[in-house]
């Protein structure tokens, strides 16, 4: 298991890299002046030519990604021209918010998602089994932003129950706090809770064909407890699966989402770089969702450990 | 009986008094400004620095120009009036202008504004903005003349001195701020403006409050100018891409402004109770720049017939919709402004495919692609590019339409080799010797001599009627030369909830002056 743990970290190291390299190398073909996006409308030829100097930008690109390499090595992600601050502490800034809006996200698309797949499995081949399996079809087909505009619509400027955008800190108020993050929670839980839907129902519905389930029946337990006890509890491997790479949708879907809702985190964050060209807090951050993704699948392999003692590794 | 009638009579006119003195209360109590409260205003996006000197970025000026204060500003006739400088006097040979200073004022860390805190900023303006660099070539000296005296010493005369200085770039700061920036951006953004810098939180909010300090000019407010108070404790800009969650975030109260709502949410909104929409004329003009320097466009005889080809009515209304957010006028400068010209009026909206192809023939034209460069990220910009594509293949021109983001249109511009047009927009030009389209260095690269000795005559020129007369050649030339093509004037279109009084709705925003009436 150590042995295993151990080669998984190091495998993160030349991920990582493979990730800075082409990420660094895309965005540095794009075509676009942060220089000139900084200086803005009327800036002339010989203003832009002196801040990209300023800013580095005039060196070959080899020597630009040397130094970029070698910063890394020492842990520092670069400096941004334009949020006057290092990219870490940019990425710190709206940690909190991308976190806490991924987390209420999976807490939203994990409690539908296997309500749903339970339901449809356990109804299968009924109209129940179609309703909610065209709900998830609607939640895989609906683009995100479409449907947080409707939250709005619905939500905020109809209902009045929640605020149409912005983001209130923890520390001014729990309730306010949940308030704002409740329809851009809604939004990216209800698209990601499909494809969670969708695992739970056919890994329930081969579980339940199986000789224990029948055992369990025959012994005269009642059907919730053959249900969740043995059904689900069997089937909940390719699920975890789904809700690990789930992690990687949601922190793309948060782009959009934190854009639609004007939510400052870390997916704006790549939005709003891009846009400029803030080199290095967009390869900052590419480095850093990497990262995320990379742990939250090997602590999805660990938690396989817990869940079904078959499995080992050596 | 009698005496029945008489006391009714009275207890009539009794109760008339009491509810037409309740009303007047009411109308009074509704105009009388209130201190307090934090006013949110949900804008487009955030500003690339806070640096006012290092950008020419609107969303940078609009936002800072709350904590900066000018030698002079517009009043509300967008006519330059003092503001920091209480007098001044100008040399009878018109080389000196002498400024005395308003004593008294403070800066928002305590520090009295002096003459030396005056030369260390427009100086640093001379050295780093756009204004402020042509103001620098004419310049021989700018120094102190005791505390609360500067003297500006200028090479030949110029005719628009208080107008360089009512830039936002040119605002006041302490020296020690400028010393401590050196050759990079500002570390502090101190001012003397009725309000003061509290933080900057990117994608979440810029915050002012109030400058209890503040030396405010007495009288009433005139334009940018004259006496200015802060009613609101803060002044929070929150940045809000979408437009749809903008006006959503106007509505539901989250936000008491919106500003840049799509004009084609204009009629929806003027009638929801409780919102105020503003329509800000004039905001600015459309135009695609061509590329003198190199490539078919430094042919003058293609531009002429590229701008004849083009009938302007469908363009404008493809890329701003409401006959109330556009309108066609030929020039340079707004019908609003006193210097408005008509000259060269005949070059514009020609209509005339014939006339496009006749003089593409005289220039050679062969059906070479001619590169447009575009973006969907500001949707007039695309707009109008598409729409002239269209009318000019229907004339014979073969049009590579290349839509980027904005950062690669900015790249584009910059190289001559790239494209042949690219879209964008002017705010106000506030004099012609001013107008960004006539600068040589700017992408486009409008070089002439003849157009050049006409800009300095301009610069030099203080009497309005012999200003008219070089301008209107001025601006024929513009129309002969075409350097780009003016599609139209467009008008902005911001909302307001209507608690939030005071607003003056003049071209550049601000939120002095205006309080919340709950």
């Amino acid at each position: 298991m150590k042995k295993y743990l151990f080669n998984r970290i190091l495998t993160l190291i030349p991920t990582l890299l493979i990730v800075a390299t082409i990420g660094y190398l895309l965005i540095y073909m794009a075509p676009g002046d942060p220089a000139a996006v900084m200086l803005g409308e009327e800036a002339d030829v010989t203003e832009v030519i002196r801040l990209r100097t300023e800013m580095g930008l005039d060196r070959p690109i080899y020597v630009q990604l040397g130094r970029w390499f070698a910063r890394i090595a020492r842990g520092d992600l670069g400096y941004s021209f334009f949020l006057q601050r290092t990219v870490t502490q940019a990425i710190l800034d709206r940690l909190e918010v991308t976190m806490l809006l991924t987390a209420y996200s999976m807490i939203i698309a994990i409690i539908l998602g296997v309500t749903i797949g339970i339901i449809a499995a356990v109804k299968h081949n009924t109209i129940v089994d179609q309703l909610m399996m065209g709900i998830a079809l609607l939640g895989v087909s609906m683009p995100s932003f479409w449907l947080g505009i409707n939250f709005i619509l619905l939500f905020a400027l109809g209902a009045r129950w929640f605020p149409a955008a912005g983001y209130v800190d923890i520390a001014d108020g729990l309730f306010m706090h949940i308030r704002s993050l409740t329809l851009p929670s809604l939004t990216l839980g209800f698209i990601s809770a499909a494809p969670i839907a969708r695992m739970t129902r056919s890994s329930m519905l081969q579980v339940l064909n199986q000789d224990y389930i029948r055992t369990a029946r025959a012994k005269g337990l009642i059907e919730f407890s053959v249900i969740i006890s043995h059904a689900f509890r069997n089937a909940m491997i390719p699920t975890i699966t789904m809700v690990g790479m789930t992690v990687g949708s949601l922190i793309s879907g948060a782009i959009v989402t934190e854009t639609v809702f004007a939510l400052p985190g870390v997916g704006r964050l790549v939005i709003q770089s891009i846009g400029r060209r803030d080199y290095p807090t967009v390869q900052g951050v590419l480095i850093f969702i990497a990262f995320i993704y990379v742990l939250v699948n090997l602590l999805v392999d660990i938690l396989y450990l817990y869940l079904d003692p078959r499995v080992k590794y050596l | 009986m009698e005496k029945t009638r008489k006391f009714l009579i009275f207890a009539l006119v009794l109760v008339m008094l009491s509810v037409l003195t309740i009303g007047i209360e009411r109308v009074f109590a509704q105009e009388e400004p209130k201190f307090g409260g934090t006013l949110r205003v949900a804008v487009i996006g955030n500003p690339p620095t806070l640096d006012v000197m290092r950008t020419t970025a609107s969303i940078t000026l609009n936002t800072m120009w709350h904590i900066y204060e000018n030698l002079f500003t517009h009043n509300a006739e967008y006519v330059p009036i003092p503001h920091l400088v209480s007098d001044y006097t100008i040399s009878d040979d018109a080389l000196v202008y002498t400024f005395q200073l308003r004593e008294g004022v403070s800066f928002h860390n305590g520090k009295i504004m002096t003459s030396e805190d005056v030369v260390a900023s427009i100086e640093r303006f001379m050295r780093l903005a756009t204004w402020g660099r042509n103001l620098a070539e004419v310049t021989e000296s700018f120094e102190a003349d005791g505390p609360q005296t500067v003297v500006l010493t200028l090479t030949e005369p110029v005719a628009i001195v208080p107008l360089f200085f009512t830039a936002t770039a040119a605002g006041i700061m302490p020296k020690e701020v400028i010393e401590e920036a050196g050759e990079g951006d500002l570390k502090q953004f101190i001012g003397t403006g009725p309000f003061k810098f509290h933080s900057f939180e990117p994608d979440r909010h810029i915050i002012f409050r109030r400058f209890e300090d503040y030396a405010a000019l007495p009288g009433e407010p005139d334009g940018y100018g004259g006496n200015k108070t802060a009613y609101i404790d803060e002044l929070r800009y929150i940045p809000v891409p979408d437009t749809a969650v903008r006006i959503a975030g106007v509505q539901t109260g989250d936000y008491h402004f919106g500003e840049w709502i799509a004009p084609d949410e204009y009629e929806r909104l003027r009638d929801i109770p409780g919102i105020e929409t503003r329509i800000i004329q004039p905001s600015g003009w459309t135009t695609a720049v061509f590329n003198k320097q190199e490539g078919l466009m430094a042919n003058k005889l293609m531009r002429q017939a590229i701008l004849a080809g083009l009938d302007m009515e469908p363009i404008m209304r493809a890329a701003y919709g409401h006959p109330d957010f556009w309108r066609l006028d030929s020039g340079v400068l707004f019908l609003e402004q006193a210097m408005h010209s008509s000259a060269g009026s005949q070059y514009y909206n020609q209509n005339d495919p014939d006339r496009a192809r006749e003089l593409a023939q005289q220039a050679g034209y062969n059906g070479e692609p001619i590169r447009w460069v575009t973006t969907t990220e500001y949707p007039a910009y695309y707009n109008t590019a598409l729409v002239s594509a269209y009318q000019l293949e229907q004339a014979g021109f073969n049009i590579d339409l290349q839509v980027v983001d904005w950062a690669t249109v900015v790249q584009k511009r910059a190289d001559p080799a790239e494209y042949d047009l690219f879209s964008t927009a002017f705010g106000i030009p506030w004099d012609p010797v001013l107008f960004l389209g006539f600068s040589p260095t700017w992408p486009g690269w409008y070089v002439s001599e003849e157009k050049d000795a006409l800009v300095a005559a301009l610069r030099r020129e203080s009497d309005f009627d012999k200003r008219m007369e070089i301008w209107d050649e001025l601006q024929y030339m513009f129309w002969d030369d075409v350097p780009m093509i003016k599609y139209g004037d467009y008008f902005l279109l911001h909302i307001h909830r209507e608690e939030a009084k005071g607003y003056a709705g003049m071209a550049t925003t601000f939120y002095w002056n205006v309080w919340i009436d709950n």
